[in-house]
């Protein structure tokens, strides 16, 4: 076995859970067998413990790291990938897991060969199936994603990835270590895949592998919220920052990153890194107001569509109704009439015997 | 004298003359002497299954009684074997009749999910039914079309939904296939027509070869055919690479290890075993570290009492992912095809067709081998 693989796979652990077992021997049952896995434990519960210790018995390529303190999922991510490059360093590609998705058994197979493909590229990652608890498809088939391959321009590439990217399926792709260690791995804002992203997206091209090689699982009763990310990504209580609006903190983090640190060398220098910044921070607002609109539109479409439903119950209820008050009223009428006609009747016969018993007299 | 009984004979055009020499000629035909080879292979096998007596590899009572009505496949004539596909009933119970002219509807139900599965899926993974041997379906532009062949059809969608079809469409290794209860080879001459350079191997009860080993070998002159007769020994690495075809009986099980083995294939044929034969399967396939397990059976048959479930002996070796390829099941022949989207998704979810009911159902079901059982 070599002490150099060439992927490392760094998974933040925080409680075991059901799949946690699938999602390991996934990732650990890939047919690329040259690679590490690192598991950074964040201390939810034992069950992931024992998981990982029977694993460790039988794969030598796993290791385990249980944080002393509970660190929260945004610098535990960090701190699998630090993990990972304290202990190969020279690995070319790192990738992060999860525990409770599924990896198919030719993924990582599959990466490598795209990013070995093109040495311009910083991240490959495959279609997507979602799934749910029981493994069934919620879907028949995975859409196409995006990429930016051969897009020379690193500002093109910004707006592509911001305007196109889904970020929480692409940052469970494979990305080159370096590209990743320059943006800065994680950043501890809301949403941060969408900010490693960006940053990344200067770096180099996104390669989609038209496959379907990763199954999300979506989990009954959890939604990707905010809130939920300030509850997971702070335990020792949300900082005052990330408070603010999401796309506030991005161009200011965005700012921080290229202008003060120059993160974006080679690539962008400082000055232009402000421009990036700034254009930045608009993509983002407009995303932002994009995404509030497309979700009023979705709602708005869904209250429109109650509606009418309402509209034509109600409609079809008074219509049932004029149209019993009709019968009713055509029944009546008729019992009148014939009321009517016996009476007349009865007084024709009446007359007709007065005149008879008259001429008789 | 010779000479004028043969004049005398290829003078004779009354049908009694037209049937003997046609009688003959089939008899000399490639058919029906790779007919007779099997037959000697699968005699061969079946004094050896006696022999050795494994208790788990007899058939179950469901496939007893079918055997029972193919006994006749030992001695079939040059005719039957010309016409060996419509006798294939046993197995699959599809009938030459059903694909009369006289079937308007059930021709437009077949076209409808062709068409459905041509947009499912990749087409070019299509092939037709073979007119080979009494083939048969409903003629279509593509080429003859049957339950089978679409059934055939939805299998490799399936298969290429779930990413294992890659490495074979690659064609640069020579990779195998195992399937378990191959029928009438149906699938196989698929599989291979598609993917020449694998090796392909059958296991089965001895007499079904009867019926898929002519087949095969008639339609595809050129390959190499190995018979594993059942007699303890073991093929060779070189055998088992060289070997297009390999057939290896039931009870021979355990011979079964060639160098490599990607992907294991059953379909509608686990549903009609015992449990221990499915677990033998299962753990055998495990053991010899097949990565997949594909699987397009209901968790039991109705007419099945000793088998558990499919997918409950299975998971206990592989990780089961289900692939969706269609709506409808591959017997179920609507006049239209409904989509498989999310509100159909969710009629489901909410109606009849709850856990139990979804048990009766035939699935796609793709295993990932398990590291630790």
């Amino acid at each position: 076995m070599t002490t150099n693989p060439r992927l490392v796979i760094g998974i933040p652990l925080y409680r075991g859970g059901t799949h946690f077992r699938e999602a390991l021997e996934s990732i650990l049952g890939q047919d690329f067998r040259d690679l590490r896995v690192v598991v950074t434990d964040d201390g939810g519960d034992s069950a992931g413990n024992e998981i990982v210790s029977e694993y460790l018995r039988l794969d030598s390529r796993l290791h385990y790291v249980r944080n002393e303190r509970r660190l929260g999922m945004i610098f535990n991510w960090r701190k699998a990938f630090e993990q990972a490059r304290a202990l190969y360093p020279d690995a070319p590609y790192f990738a992060w897991g999860s525990d409770h998705d599924v990896w198919h058994p030719h993924w990582a197979s599959a990466l490598i060969e795209e990013l070995d493909s093109d040495p311009s590229a910083v991240l490959a990652y495959p279609r997507n199936l979602g799934i749910d608890a029981g493994g069934r498809p919620l879907l028949p088939g995975a859409k196409a994603g995006f990429q930016t391959a051969g897009v020379v321009s690193s500002w093109r590439r910004l707006r592509m990835a911001v305007a196109d990217m889904a970020a929480g399926n692409m940052v469970y792709g494979l990305f080159r270590a370096d590209a990743l260690a320059a943006c800065g791995i994680y950043p501890a804002v809301l949403l941060p895949d969408r900010l490693l992203l960006a940053k990344l997206a200067l770096h180099g091209a996104f390669r989609e592998v038209p496959r379907t090689l990763w199954y999300r699982r979506f989990l009954v009763g959890v939604r990707p919220s905010v809130m939920r990310q300030r509850a997971s990504f702070f335990p020792e209580g949300t900082p005052a920052y990330a408070r603010l609006p999401w796309w506030l903190v991005h161009g200011i983090a965005m700012t921080r990153a290229l202008v003060l640190r120059g993160e974006g060398k080679p690539a962008v220098n400082r000055l232009r890194g402000l421009a990036y910044a700034v254009g930045y921070f608009f993509l983002t607002v407009d995303f932002h107001l994009g995404r509030r609109k497309h979700r009023f539109d979705r709602s708005w479409r869904r209250r429109r569509k109650r509606l009418r439903k309402f509209r034509k119950r109600v409609r079809g209820t008074v219509a049932r109704r004029v149209r019993y008050a009709a019968r009713a009223a055509r029944r009546s009428r008729r019992r009148v009439l014939g009321y009517t006609r016996r009476l007349r009747r009865g007084f024709r016969h009446l007359r007709h015997v007065r005149r008879v018993r008259g001429g008789a007299r | 004298m010779s000479e004028s009984t043969d004049a005398a004979a290829s003078a004779d055009v009354s049908p009694s003359g037209e049937f003997e020499r046609r009688l003959a000629a089939l008899s000399s035909a490639r058919p029906y002497r790779s007919y007779l080879h099997a037959r000697e292979q699968v005699l061969t096998m079946l004094d050896n299954a006696s022999r050795v007596g494994d208790p788990d590899a007899a058939p179950s009572d469901y496939w007893s009684g079918e055997l029972a009505n193919v006994e006749y496949m030992l001695d079939a004539s040059p005719l039957i074997v010309d016409r060996l596909r419509q006798h294939c009933y046993h197995i699959t119970g599809i009938w030459p009749y059903n694909y009369g002219p006289h079937r308007e509807r059930s021709r437009a139900q077949h076209a409808a999910k062709l068409d459905a599965l041509m947009e499912a899926g990749d087409p070019s993974l299509f092939v037709p039914e073979s007119p080979l041997l009494g083939g048969f379906g409903f003629d279509f532009e593509q080429g003859l079309v049957n339950v089978d062949t679409l059934k055939f059809f939805e299998v490799l969608i399936a298969l290429d939904r779930a990413e294992l079809l890659a490495p074979f469409k690659n064609g640069s290794e020579r990779l195998a296939v195992w399937e378990i209860g191959a029928g009438w080879g149906g699938f196989a001459h698929a599989f291979k027509t598609l993917f020449p350079n694998t090796t392909y191997v059958i296991s089965d009860l001895p007499q079904v070869y009867l019926f898929s080993a002519p087949y095969l070998m008639s339609a595809f002159p050129d390959a190499t055919f190995t018979f594993h007769l059942g007699d303890g020994t073991s093929l060779t690495d070189e055998q088992w690479r060289s070997s297009d075809f390999v057939f290896a009986p039931a009870h021979a099980l355990d011979a079964i290890r060639p160098p490599r083995l990607d992907l294991a294939v059953n379909m509608v044929s686990f549903q009609e075993m015992t449990t221990a034969q499915v677990e033998r399967y299962v753990a055998h396939a495990h053991d010899c570290e097949v990565p997949f397990l594909y699987s397009l059976n209901r968790e039991r048959s109705r007419y099945n009492p000793e088998l558990r479930g499919v997918a409950a002996i299975a998971s206990e070796r592989y990780w089961l992912h289900e692939v969706e390829v269609l709506a409808v099941t591959y017997q179920q022949f609507p006049d239209v095809i409904p989509a498989l989207d999310r509100g159909h998704k969710k009629k489901l979810q909410q109606g009849a067709a709850a856990s139990e009911d979804r048990l009766l159902e035939y699935r796609h079901l793709v295993g990932w081998r398990r590291i630790s059982t």
